[in-house]
């Protein structure tokens, strides 16, 4: 989005002193700007870490695997005496091929659509830190101009 | 890495209430109040204590437990458990595996609350969720009729904690972060339209000759 108009800048142009007074709160939003940018690509940077994280860890895998395709798994007869984790981990059913891999499963495109979605903000933060930077330019050099006519 | 502090063991209590405003009860410094985290702790736990405070004294511990730590106490099945006079029942070592997540965000302030200056005015505030992961006995649990178990994961989600609008119930965590996530994009969005809608304000004033940023505030608090 661009609020740059021709007429606008002629207006601006005339609108001669004051100008200076609105550099100030111009300067603070672009820090915001830029303050925001870098939280948003933290929040994208983060979530991208967690979906790989949980295709990586066995606890998080084997949870989500099980939901999905629990009817794929493999019963198996009780061999073992009911203590824990003796028999082989569930997890390993992933390993071998017989299930689809974490990153084609459905738990996993909907988180990668999410932080895909959250991606798409950052080019309307983008045009809100270029036009604020237009417009800085802009009255500063209106501000200069003033400047430069009283003086004569 | 280890923490002790009971302040910061608090924070691994199930009932901990999570709030979005700032003062949020942490300790100084927390990965909380940072832009976003997503954090890992895990201890062990009698199963008669689960649901009850953490006390100081209980170990929690970043990142994730290993198979190791899941396993019956070891002493119990070493020459030891053969050799004592009472042979006592193998118990289970029940683990809690526990996920905060804290993201920072921004909202904008009414046009009442906004700065004299005219610029855009935000607040930093702050969304959290947490959720528990428990060990189950067994992961294969739920014996048919023909002895055959059931397939269950190792460690299951158990507990949800979040002030989410959505109120569906989620059935794993990496669905409860989904949501989480999902949550955040309109709260971006809001924050980026209101963010469109200011500076469209201050161009619209720059077009006029009574250029001054009271005047962009007075304007908006008028519309």
């Amino acid at each position: 989005m661009c609020f740059f108009f021709p007429l606008q800048r002629k207006n601006l142009l005339k609108s001669g002193g004051e100008t200076s007074d609105l550099i100030k709160p111009l300067l603070k939003d672009a820090q915001n700007w830029i303050m925001l940018r870098k939280l948003l690509k933290e929040h994208i940077q983060v979530a991208s870490e967690f979906l790989k994280l949980y295709e990586s860890e066995d606890f998080l895998r084997e949870e989500v695997g099980i939901h999905e395709y629990r009817n794929k798994i493999p019963k198996r007869p009780m061999r073992d005496s009911g203590l824990p984790l003796e028999s082989p981990r569930v997890v390993e059913y992933f390993d071998v091929n017989t299930l689809p891999k974490p990153n084609t499963w459905p738990a996993t495109k909907q988180l990668r659509k999410a932080i895909k979605d959250l991606k798409n903000c950052s080019s309307r933060i983008n045009s809100l830190d270029k036009d604020t930077k237009t417009m800085i330019q802009l009255v500063g050099f209106v501000t200069l101009a003033s400047e430069e006519s009283a003086r004569d | 890495m280890q923490l002790r502090g009971s302040s910061e063991a608090a924070l691994y209590n199930p009932d901990t209430i999570l709030s979005e405003g700032r003062k949020f009860w942490l300790p100084k410094k927390s990965h909380m109040e940072s832009k976003a985290s997503v954090r890992w702790t895990w201890r062990s736990i009698n199963r008669s204590h689960l649901f009850k405070d953490v006390r100081s004294n209980d170990r929690v511990q970043d990142g994730f437990p290993k198979l190791e730590d899941l396993k019956t106490n070891p002493s119990m099945h070493g020459k030891d458990a053969y050799s004592a006079k009472i042979v006592c029942p193998a118990k289970t070592r029940k683990v809690s595996l526990r996920c905060f997540v804290s993201f920072r965000h921004y909202r904008v302030l009414s046009s009442d609350l906004a700065g004299l200056d005219g610029s855009f005015p935000i607040r930093a505030e702050y969304s959290r969720i947490s959720w528990v992961m428990e060990s189950l006995k067994s992961h294969y649990a739920d014996i048919d009729g023909r002895g055959v178990k059931d397939v269950v994961p190792v460690l299951k989600t158990k507990t949800y904690i979040s002030n989410l609008k959505c109120g569906w119930m989620p059935v794993h965590g990496v669905e409860f972060f989904t949501m989480f996530v999902k949550e955040l994009l309109p709260k971006w969005e809001k924050l980026i339209d209101e963010a469109e809608l200011h500076l469209f304000d201050v161009v619209s004033s720059l077009s006029k000759p009574s250029t001054h940023p009271l005047t962009i505030t007075s304007k908006r608090k008028s519309s």
